[in-house]
């Protein structure tokens, strides 16, 4: 069974081999072909190639399972997830021909790992520009104060700033008795992963974790921030382009979404309140040329060209606006509902009436409609065509198929409450001041696909469309992928307000620190109570110092592997032995510094990496690569975590008898199985 | 009509069993066991094979419970492990690998079976016997004015999965939250008809495992969207709470319509005469005064819009899971009717607040007591939220069995060793009166004992997964780790520097033998300092009274096992 670590890591390792064209700004694309349907799909990003392989082995599932998580909850560092996965792997494997136990591989890495993303938090780049330390300005309530750090090229490793990590409102107190359990209790030692093991802070509210976030109804305005200092224009535009990584254009476009965002709430006023990802849309416009691209207010969707007369009488009118949370239709009932399948319908009279539920269902909810006076009905699912027909006949319009985020933005600026059923409408239902438009360009109404494209725009609506168009359909998904993964980055450095200096600043620093922790291991080692081995009666807690020097090698090599190929990739060098010469090169400089953080902050503080669309670096601009923070070191946590769980697995257990039986006839079991 | 088809009659073996195929049967399944026991043991992924989840554990409890055997002696093994982890939720790898060592080395004797049995027997006896006794070395009495014993046992729980990819750190973070959510449970006074609460674990995956927490009362799910749908625009209400709970669903559908056809006059709209029911119920519950609406299945939108207006707060796909707690805590007896209902079956609540983490939105329901609370649980990805989940599971049981029963026994494999070496120097100076008893001579009972011991002894070395050799020290009995490769000499040299289950260091002039190799019997002492605590807290503990049944589940399924002679199958 012990042979069965490597089964897995190699599977890994075979895997994640796929993505090394896709790791920095110069992506190659990739054709995936499903040789049953004979369908195939154009990208260049991670995940969308993970979805689209078919993964049978179990391993093959768990890596799938993380990179749909990571994918989920970031949108970004997809690609790093992937590639450390296949490089750690082999770096893992390394250490088993090394004949180094499973345990202490496990133990070491992990710590290694965390030490390392403690380090690098000194290379954070903060986002405000200036201090504001004090909260006396704050309000008399028992909120605690978000603190603020100086600017990022002043800021030293201060346990200051580490407690500061995430910026949000810790718990207001309210008048609540606690139970008397709670009460009892003193204060807790609580030592946070990523802080070392010296600083230590107190914890004052035991039972809710710093992020859990408790919003009262009497404290509305618990976010406010004492001062309004913002980012400007300009360190925007700098943000922008260094998280580009090669999508320059599409991230022009988020740019332009987030100003236009910002603009609609306050003037000139960029925080990370103002930007709100959810009232970000797309729409996608396959086949048509790129001149079609515009960032613009309102909802702009495709609809069937029969309404091209009622939109032209509607054009300028503000309108009566109707939400629908459900479908127009007599089927629909709202979730939940079962229909049982035991009752009939009797009829009292033969003959020739023909009850037809549908027709009179759409009379009623026809009157309904024009009694109310709507103009604009939004419905999240269906609608019934002669219900349709017969709203445009009066000029009413009906779009369907409008995301749950869609109709909540236009709830909030409209005032109109979302019904399930047209018998709920009431007065709170129906909104005001909507207003919608054809979309055209250059005087000709814009067509797609037999559908012709509209605008939906409201008073204080704070939903920005994007719409992206591509001559060649195939990369359509691909650009609809990188427009959300800029959008992404640009909302996690707003959020996080810091960013990491990008172009493998993060990994360098981190391979000169482990080549530290190798240099001087007895001294730290027997110090920490923390870097121990977890099972403190084991032989290896002795061993452990003698093993610990070459399973962090190990995992430099990992990380050292990423910097070559992104190197490769940036276009620097031709090959991979000039990068791993520069790499050399570089940490030697480290080295001899006396301060690598400083170093490398000015190294790549003005790093000459600005490459456009076509691949040629444009030395006349300067301009820093960015990486986002906590995406990354998600990233690289996931990556161990999957690695390491994947090295202690030493056997598949597969409880379907059918495949008992599959196994037992195919004469290929060689015994590869045993059967319970 | 149906099918109908000839029962097949059943089918037994032609002979009794032979010893071979009943050791090929369990030897499977004991490789799998063995290399999932303790913290350094390796992990298993459980599928189907055709595609769907795959559960990545090293617990007994899901391993157990998701395995499919088609042997007939595993069968009776898994089912009677399931048993006593259905009870116990912990050392069920324990009591299944001890089993099966029992069964392989009892199998080797060429003894009369029934004796083996009879002898197997007493040895256990013995065995409780000593474990219940008050002078027994390997238990610690458990103090509840310190929470530092009940650390070190959760401790050792949640240390010991290794799914979980947990740091030192977070072991113990997570260690004080279950110790909190537990205190949290017990009721503040005492009295007859003592219940105690309910701790719910609320999973969330995607955040560090150091942001989970325990808050008192519960937390419900709400999507961002459902907020301005369901609470109403004065907000939700904060003084003293009226809460109605229903149990049936208020989609406005006819849920029980029952066998047979329902013939339905086409004029009778069903639905409208259900919702207008609906209504009535609403209209009555605003009357009530009743603030906080709370449902186990779906509310019909009408009626979630018509409390709305009238500032009840409606909450619904409660499921089934939390409808107990919710009861317990708030004193609200579910409603099963749309009429009719009692203003003794409102509960009460404190407060109401919303919750947020990452992009999860609760609404978290505030208590007057403190008989339940919620345990939000984080961890990067969803297989180890589960294994973790599963973990706190089992340390909650954990403890409830230790609040009855407040001893623990010693762990990381030295009660094993202990418990063999006490028993090899009992066995060697045996009374004659009780093997005359037995009905056994000298020789026999000292094999029978010699396997016991060796399998006890086995399941210790067991823990160590990664090539490193086991000794036992002859003073006191506890097992030491050692190197592999390394010299495992009368004086201990290449050992760690504490035994297994830490309350030992390593001293000069300790004696040890490698374990598994032959020593001199001696009578294992207790240590001399009675209170253990003070001095450090990284003690590994065992449950106690988990442990105990394990050892009896063990031995007596080994009895079962050796006694089958045929099998009976049953095809159809």
């Amino acid at each position: 069974m012990a042979i069965r670590g490597h089964k897995g890591l190699q599977q890994l390792l075979s895997m994640a081999k796929s993505v090394n064209s896709f790791l920095g700004p110069m992506k190659s694309y990739k054709f995936v072909f499903d040789q049953t349907t004979h369908e195939s799909i154009l990208t260049c990003s991670a995940f969308r190639l993970l979805e689209n392989l078919d993964l049978t082995s179990a391993v093959g599932q768990l890596f799938n399972e993380t990179i749909q998580a990571h994918q989920k909850s970031y949108k970004t560092g997809t690609t790093t997830l992937f590639f450390m996965v296949g490089a750690w792997s082999s770096a893992v494997q390394e250490c088993l021909h090394l004949g180094i136990p499973v345990s202490l591989i496990v133990s070491v890495m992990l710590e290694a790992l965390n030490s390392c993303i403690g380090h690098v938090e000194c290379l954070q780049v903060f986002l405000r520009s200036q201090a504001t330390s004090d909260c006396t300005n704050m309000k008399a309530h028992s909120i605690d104060c978000m603190r603020f750090s100086a600017s990022g090229d002043q800021v030293k490793c201060s346990s200051e700033q580490k407690n500061i990590s995430l910026p949000h409102v810790s718990n207001v107190r309210t008048t609540f008795e606690c139970p008397a359990a709670f009460r009892k209790e003193m204060s807790l030692q609580y030592t946070g992963t990523n802080v070392p093991k010296t600083q230590t802070y107190q914890r004052k509210r035991l039972f809710h974790s710093r992020h859990l976030a408790e919003e009262l109804s009497s404290f509305r305005d618990v976010s406010e921030k004492p001062q309004t200092s913002t980012l400007n224009n300009e360190t925007l535009d700098g943000l922008a382009k260094g998280l580009a990584h090669g999508y320059q254009p599409v991230m022009d476009l988020v740019k332009k979404a987030v100003i236009l965002q910002c603009a609609e709430i306050k003037e000139n006023l960029l925080d990370k309140s103002s930007f709100n990802i959810s009232r970000l849309e797309t729409c996608s416009l396959p086949g048509l040329s790129e001149e079609h691209t515009t960032v613009s207010t309102g909802y702009t969707t495709l609809v069937p060209p029969e309404s091209a007369v009622a939109i032209a009488h509607l054009n300028g009118q503000p309108l009566r606006i109707l939400l629908v949370d459900g479908e127009l239709t007599e089927r629909h009932r709202h979730l939940g509902f079962n229909n049982p399948d035991n009752i009939r319908m009797v009829f009292e009279y033969a003959g020739n009436e023909k009850h037809n539920l549908e027709d009179s269902w759409i009379g009623r909810a026809y009157e309904k409609i024009i009694q109310a006076n709507i103009n604009l009905i939004l419905v999240r699912g269906d609608v019934c065509p002669v219900l349709l027909k017969q709203c445009i006949h009066r000029n009413i319009l009906i779009v369907t198929q409008v995301k749950q985020n869609i109709l909540q933005a236009f709830s909030e600026c409209t005032g109109a409450e979302p019904v399930t059923y047209l018998t709920q409408m009431n007065t709170c239902s129906v909104g005001n001041e909507a207003f919608v438009t054809l979309c055209t360009k250059a005087n000709s109404i814009i067509e797609v696909g037999q559908k012709i494209v509209i605008s939906i725009k409201a008073k204080k609506l704070n939903l920005i469309t994007t719409i992206l168009s591509s001559r060649t359909p195939a990369t359509m998904q691909a650009i609809e992928d990188q427009f959300w993964t800029c959008a992404y980055r640009l909302h996690h450095a707003l959020h996080e307000e810091k960013v990491f200096y990008g172009a493998g600043a993060i990994e360098l620093l981190c391979i000169s620190h482990l080549q530290k922790l190798v240099q001087d291991p007895l001294k730290s080692y027997k110090a920490n109570d923390s870097t121990q081995f977890h099972c403190l009666s084991s032989w290896m807690t002795e061993s452990a110092a003698y093993y610990r020097a070459p399973i962090i090698r190990c995992l430099a090599k990992g990380l050292y592997k990423y910097i070559s190929v992104l190197l490769c990739n940036m276009g620097k060098f031709l090959s991979e032995l000039d990068s791993v010469t520069f790499i050399e090169n570089e940490l030697q400089n480290i080295i001899q510094n006396s301060s690598p953080t400083d170093y490398i902050r000015d190294e790549y503080s003005k790093k000459v990496l600005f490459i456009d669309g076509i691949g040629i670096p444009v030395t006349s601009q300067s301009l820093p690569v960015y990486d986002n923070v906590i995406p990354k070191q998600e990233a690289w946590r996931r990556a161990l975590h999957l690695v390491l769980m994947v090295l202690q697995t030493d056997a598949e257990v597969i409880t379907n008898s059918a495949v008992h039986n599959q196994i037992l006839l195919s004469e290929s079991s060689n015994g590869e199985y045993l059967f319970l | 009509m149906s099918r109908v088809e000839a029962k097949k009659p059943s089918v037994c073996t032609t002979g009794p069993m032979n010893i071979q195929s009943v050791r090929d049967s369990l030897s499977v399944l004991h490789g799998v066991i063995m290399s999932c026991y303790g913290p350094l043991g390796r992990i298993k992924q459980v599928h189907n094979g055709t595609g769907g989840c795959v559960l990545t554990t090293s617990q007994s409890s899901a391993l157990f419970n998701s395995f499919s055997v088609s042997k007939p002696v595993a069968k009776l093994l898994v089912a009677s492990i399931r048993n006593h982890i259905s009870c116990f939720s912990d050392s069920g790898l324990f009591a299944a690998s001890l089993c099966c060592y029992l069964v392989d080395h009892f199998f080797n004797l060429n003894i009369a079976r029934h004796t083996v049995i009879k002898v197997s027997r007493s040895l256990l006896n013995m065995c409780i016997s000593y474990l219940s006794a008050d002078d027994c070395a390997c238990k610690v009495k458990v103090d509840f004015n310190s929470s530092k014993p009940l650390l070190c046992l959760i401790r050792s729980v949640v240390s010991s999965k290794p799914a979980c990819m947990l740091t030192t750190q977070e072991a113990d973070y997570i260690s004080t939250l279950i110790l909190k959510a537990f205190i949290c449970t017990i009721p503040d006074k005492s009295g007859p008809n003592i219940v105690l609460g309910k701790s719910v674990i609320v999973p969330i995956e995607g955040h560090s495992v150091s942001e989970s927490s325990v808050v008192p009362g519960l937390l419900i799910e709400m999507p961002e969207f459902c907020w301005s749908r369901s609470v109403p625009s004065s907000g939700l209400p904060f003084a003293e709470i009226k809460l109605a709970l229903f149990s049936i669903s208020l989609s406005g559908d006819l849920c029980d319509t029952g066998e047979g056809t329902l013939n339905i006059l086409n004029s009778v709209d069903t639905e409208n005469v259900m919702l207008d029911q609906l209504l009535i119920l609403g209209k009555k519950l605003v009357e009530d005064r009743v603030n906080f609406l709370l449902c186990q299945k779906v509310v019909h939108p009408s009626l979630k819009q018509y409390l709305k207006e009238h500032s009840v707060v409606a909450v619904d796909r409660l499921g089934a899971a939390l409808m107990e707690p919710v009861s317990q805590m708030t004193g609200a007896q579910p409603i099963a009717s749309l009429s009719s209902i009692p203003d003794t079956c409102y509960g009460s609540l404190q407060g109401l607040h919303k919750m947020s983490m990452g992009s999860k939105h609760y609404i978290h329901l505030i208590p007057t007591g403190n008989s339940v609370c919620s345990f939000v649980l984080c961890n990067r990805n969803e297989t180890s939220l589960k294994e973790l989940m599963r973990t706190c599971e089992a340390a909650e049981r954990v403890l409830q069995l230790t609040l009855k029963n407040p001893w623990v026994l010693l762990g990381g494999g030295c009660t094993e060793t202990h418990l063999a070496a006490l028993l090899r120097y009992k066995s060697a100076n045996m009374h004659s009166s009780g093997l005359t008893e037995l009905n056994c001579t000298a020789a026999e009972y000292q094999l029978v004992a010699d396997c016991f011991c060796i399998s006890l002894e086995a399941l210790a070395r067991n823990l160590e997964h990664d090539g490193g050799e086991m000794s036992i020290d002859l003073q006191m009995g506890h097992c030491w780790s050692a190197a592999p490769d390394g010299a495992v000499d009368f004086h201990c040299s290449d050992t760690g520097q504490q035994c297994g289950c830490g309350t030992h260091r390593k001293l000069e002039g300790l004696k040890c033998s490698a374990l598994g190799s032959r020593y001199e019997p001696f009578c294992p002492q207790g240590s001399t300092e009675k209170q253990l605590y003070p001095k450090s807290d990284k003690f590994v503990f065992d449950c106690f009274a988990a442990k105990c049944n394990a050892l009896q589940v063990a031995v007596n399924t080994a009895s079962l096992i050796l006694d089958l002679s045929y099998v009976i199958e049953d095809p159809n």
